[in-house]
């Protein structure tokens, strides 16, 4: 079995904005393709992923 | 002592000292092969209940998620009743039921400004039998995280039946103490030394239990270990008398098992003489 393994994968559901966080001040920024990644407040262009909603599952080894 | 084989009453065992978590005897009359199983059942195939699975609904403590599951995972488990407890693999259900696993969930958040200790007090068993151990009432448990205000951990824990073969986890035991022969009469072990033995190795404290050895006695290359001091602590999980008597429980079915299998070849055996005996 395979440690951290992210739930069953569901049916495709039409396409939901992904919300990043900004890693210099925090605000959330939506990322858009042909878009420099770039924080809309601060302008900083590094952003962090959210942690998922879904439960995770783990072997306590 | 002049049986190798034992006495015809078979093999001894007196008790020196017994706590609640600690046990000390001498296993006598029988042999090396038989004590140094009893030492292996008791560290590794002795059943426990333990952690095996964490559901992690939420995590924003300061710990990574598999650092969380791997603590939890070396919680002890109060295990009195494993035997009421399946083995997953030989349960009928088809991932894990309350015949063979009990589930303990954690739902705690940090609302003030201090910081917050998780405990495995605060881990909430399904099944009142199985309850993370707790030396006594003003035992604080173990500490599994600290919160700092706004962290929050929601878990749910799926503890199973297993033994320490598989992961150190199932132990019972923390350690098993072994020794035979402290003169070493046997000439079993051998010192290394940078000038006097008698100096560099001083005597175990089972040695006041036996006859010190004549220094002028010629080496007996026929003598075999016939008492054997034991001396172990438990992890909370089990009695420490539990624990033995659970080893020579398992140690039996193992060689029932294997008894069941010499018989089935030898009737095999027949089987086969008397199909070709025309």
């Amino acid at each position: 079995m395979n440690a951290g393994a992210y739930g069953t994968p569901q049916p495709r559901q039409p396409v939901q904005q992904m919300a990043y966080i900004c890693a210099a001040c925090g605000s959330e920024n939506t990322i858009k393709p042909r878009e420099p990644i770039r924080c809309q407040d601060c302008g900083h262009r590094i952003m962090y992923k959210k942690r998922t909603r879904r439960m995770v599952q783990f072997e306590a080894r | 002592m002049e049986n190798a084989y034992g006495t015809l009453s078979g093999p001894n065992i007196t008790i020196r000292e017994l706590q609640k978590d600690k046990i000390s005897f001498i296993l006598s009359d029988t042999d090396l092969s038989v004590a140094n199983s009893l030492r292996r059942v008791m560290i590794a195939e002795v059943p426990t209940i333990a952690i095996d699975m964490v559901e992690i609904e939420t995590n924003t403590t300061v710990l990574a998620d598999e650092f969380i599951a791997h603590r939890l995972g070396m919680i002890p488990i109060e295990s009195t009743d494993v035997e009421r407890i399946k083995y997953t693999r030989d349960c009928t259900c088809s991932q894990y039921c309350s015949e063979c696993s009990v589930e303990l969930t954690l739902h705690v958040k940090c609302t003030d400004d201090r910081t917050r200790d998780v405990t495995s007090r605060e881990l909430i068993s399904s099944n009142p039998q199985f309850q993370p151990v707790l030396t006594d009432k003003n035992d604080s448990g173990i500490l599994i995280v600290k919160l700092r205000k706004g962290h929050e951990l929601s878990i749910k824990c799926i503890a199973k039946k297993g033994v320490a073969k598989e992961h150190a986890k199932w132990s019972p035991v923390s350690g098993v103490a072994f020794e035979y022969d402290p003169y070493n009469k046997l000439r079993h072990t051998h010192y290394w030394i940078e000038e006097d033995e008698k100096k560099e190795w001083p005597l175990s404290k089972n040695a006041a239990l036996e006859a010190p050895p004549d220094p002028n006695a010629p080496f007996d290359y026929n003598a075999k270990p016939d008492r054997f001091y034991f001396s172990s602590e438990t992890v909370g999980s089990l009695q420490p008398e539990e624990v033995v008597s659970m080893a020579m429980k398992t140690l039996l079915d193992k060689l029932a098992y294997v008894q069941m299998q010499l018989k089935e070849e030898v009737d095999m055996k027949k089987q086969d003489h008397t199909s070709w005996g025309y």
